[in-house]
This record gives structure tokens, sequence and C-alpha cells, in this order.
């Protein structure tokens, strides 16, 4: 809960940031009579995902070890034709995944590859967005068995921790995922942003004895859902290409 | 104008945070699925049937049952075995043989009238995934049900035995459905 609040805080403060400084260039430029409307920027904007350094640090700390989290993203855009982009992340996570009759870890590398369309109005010379978008994401991973239990209704014979641990290396995965965002300018050509995104599973390879607990880049697996859920926050940098007029 | 328009938009972009917030924290919170549900399908019991001796078909029900295991070192009883047609019995999980005794009169105060039969279970327990919430269950394979005494026929006591046959019908315990071994008395 407190994590939660603690990335809504920084963002918001970013937010409210950016948005004074508009103001005051709005003001300025008001003085100057400049009616020439202002170039939009278009290049490549480069950034990581905070909230996963977070969790990541987090994770550390944490003595309560029930979900043992590793992992960072980077991520890009590259803005082809006014409101659309097209959009990469890759990057590298790993989850312990302790349950009460099973532990299983996944570790392993992902890319997803898609485009955003920006769905909000800006005003001159603001490069802020509200968008939604489209990703492939593919990963390559290991599984690793640490523990597990016999389930039995029956407690009358003791049911020992089996502690066989079995690793399952090059398997993969591949989903479809919807996005909705934000990205706000905050300081000049630096992007704040979140999204949280919906996403379901095409494939899997999963080892002969046991399941995909963890996929990376997707999240946790259902038992009963292919479907799962996910976030990212984000600090970009934009690396501006060419200005064209609006 | 241009501060009122940048308060409502100020207060548009912390509404869209905190929506995003609350849609992936209530979707983190009601997605766990980590406790196994009681009509899963987990490591099958053995049903046993008792089945009149003389008939061979009509039901016999053992008359104060008690089933122990033959370890000494477990010296509960099998619970809720009682004066049932058919009884759920649990093997061990982590061997190929499960030694049980069953009593018949167990708590009855005239000695004389108490009957025990010590009966292996031998099998080979085979290990298969449930799901993340379960973990593993056993499946009980090519099931034998064997007498400790020597020769079934022979051996069979009448001031001491009380299970004259034993029948399995199904080897392969995968489920719970029907009844896999009777014992005829």
């Amino acid at each position: 809960m407190r994590t939660y609040f603690f990335y809504i805080s920084i963002l918001l403060c970013g937010v409210i940031s950016a948005q004074e400084e508009k103001e005051k260039e709005e003001e300025k430029k008001i003085t100057a009579r400049d009616t020439l409307p202002p170039a939009e920027k278009y290049g490549f904007r480069v950034g990581v995902d905070i909230g996963r350094l977070i969790r990541t640090v987090l994770s550390e700390d944490n003595d309560d070890t029930n979900d043992e989290y590793t992992g960072f993203e980077i991520l890009g855009d590259y803005r082809i034709y006014k409101n659309y982009y097209l959009a990469a992340e890759i990057g590298n996570e790993s989850l312990l995944r302790n349950e009460e009759n099973i532990s299983v870890e996944g570790a392993g590398s992902y890319a997803r590859i898609g485009a955003d369309y920006n769905a909000y109005n800006n005003w001159y010379g603001m490069q802020n967005s509200i968008y939604v978008g489209l990703r492939y994401g593919f990963s390559t991973f290991n599984q690793t068995l640490n523990s597990y239990k016999i389930f039995n209704n029956s407690d009358y014979f003791p049911v020992p921790v089996r502690n066989e641990r079995i690793e399952v290396d090059s398997l993969t995965a591949s989903w479809v995922e919807f996005i909705l965002g934000i990205k706000v300018e905050t300081f000049k050509n630096l992007y704040l942003g979140a999204n949280i995104s919906l996403r379901r599973l095409l494939s899997e390879k999963t080892p002969d004895r046991f399941d995909n607990l963890f996929v990376p880049g997707f999240g946790r697996t259902n038992d009963y859902s292919s479907y799962n859920v996910g976030y990212t926050y984000s600090i970009s940098y934009l690396i501006p290409f060419v200005k064209k007029k609006r | 104008m241009i501060i009122n328009n940048t308060y409502l938009k100020v207060s548009k972009t912390a509404l869209l945070f905190i929506g995003c917030f609350a849609i992936v924290y209530f979707s983190a919170s009601c997605e766990r699925d980590d406790i196994c549900p009681e009509d899963a399908a987990t490591t099958p019991q053995v049903i046993i049937k008792f089945i009149d001796f003389v008939t061979a078909l009509d039901i016999n029900q053992p008359v104060d049952l008690e089933v122990r295991s033959a370890d000494p070192a477990i010296t509960d009883v099998i619970s809720d075995v009682t004066s049932l047609d058919s009884i759920l019995i649990p093997l061990k999980t982590d061997a190929s043989i499960t030694q049980l005794i069953f009593t018949t009169n167990a708590t009855s105060e005239d000695e004389s009238l108490i009957r025990r039969d010590t009966i292996d279970f031998l099998y080979t327990p085979q290990e298969e995934y449930v799901n993340s919430a379960c973990g593993f269950r056993v499946n009980y394979l090519g099931l034998e049900v064997e007498f400790t005494r020597d020769n079934s026929n022979i051996d069979f006591d009448e001031d001491k035995n009380w299970i004259r046959n034993i029948i399995v019908q199904q080897r392969d315990i995968t489920d719970e459905t029907n009844a896999h071994v009777l014992f005829l008395h």
C-alpha cells in the first residue's frame, strides 16, 4: 500500500511542477506576441522503468520474502507520424513465488514491441500524452522448482516437504497487451510516465513436471485464467531529431 | 483563465493517476489464487467397500471398525471410519508400501470379540502437478493388497481374523469415484 502511495506522490509532484513551468512559458509567449505556433518535436525517447527498480530495492530490504523480485526494464519510443509512436521495451526480471505448497522461481529476459497512439490534444508547445497502446511480448526464461508438498486431504501420514531442485531452461512465452498510460514532460525533454496494461498469454512452453509460475515481462501466471495486469512507472528522456510545424 | 484551465488539468491528471493506481491495486489484490480449493483433484484416498463373504454381493458393514497404521510411530487412529459401508483410507505418499491394521469390535470390553487383520497395500506412487495453489498430488499405480498372513485361506483364524478375501477392483488409484478395493468378510 505504502509503495503505491510513494509512486503516486513522485508522479504527482512531477505533474504539478510541469504544469507550473508551462504556465510561465505561456505567459511569456503572450507578452512576446508570438503568433507562430511552436514546433513539435520528433525524436527518440528512451527511459527506464522506475517501478521495477523500486520494487527490486524494496524486495531486498524486506525480510518477509514471500515474493523475492529483481528486475529492470529499458523502454523507448519513436514518434513516426503526428500522434503515432513506435514503442518497445526490453527487460530482465525474476520472481521467487513462495506459495503454501510450492516454491518456484521464474527468471529471464523479455521484449515487447508495438505502437502507441496519443489521444490527448496538447496545448501549444506542450508534449504531454494520454495514450493507448498495443504490444506483442516475447520472453525466454527458466523455471526453478525449489521445493514442494504433496497435497493430501488426509494428514494422517506426515507429508514431508520435497526439496528436490529442478531447473528447466529455454522456456518461452508470448502474449499481447493493451496499454493505457500517460506521459508528462516535467523538465525540458524529460518525461515521467505511468501506464497500466492488460495482458493475455498467447503461448507458453511449460516444464514437463510442473508449470510456469512467473513469466518475465508478463508477470505471475494464474491457474484459472490467461489474463494478467501490469503497470510501469517510467522516467525517460527525449532526444529530438527534428522539429516540425503543427 | 489560463490558471483556471491549468488547475482543471492538474486535477484531471491527478484523477487519472489515482484511477490507474486504484485499478492496479485492486486487480493485484483480487488476483490471489493461492488457496487450494476443497474440490480440487488432489491426492486420492483408497475407497474400501465391505461385502458379505457368503453372498459376495451384499454390503456388510463391519461393527465398530478401527483402522490404524501398523507403524508403531503413529499412534493415532484413522478417523471417521466407523459403521460405514465403504471407507476412505490414506496411503503413504513417500513409500511404496503402507501397512494398516483393521480391527472390528475395536472398543469392545470383551477382548475375545476383537478381530484383527494386518493388510499390506503395495503400489508405485506417481507424483503429478496440480496447480500453484495445491502443489503436487500422488497417484497410486499398480495397487496390490495382501494379507500379511502367508496364505489367506489356510491361515485364517476365526478367533483372530475377520477379513476372508480381498478383491482389487481398480489398480490405478487416480480418483475417488468408485470403490477400489473390496473386503469380503
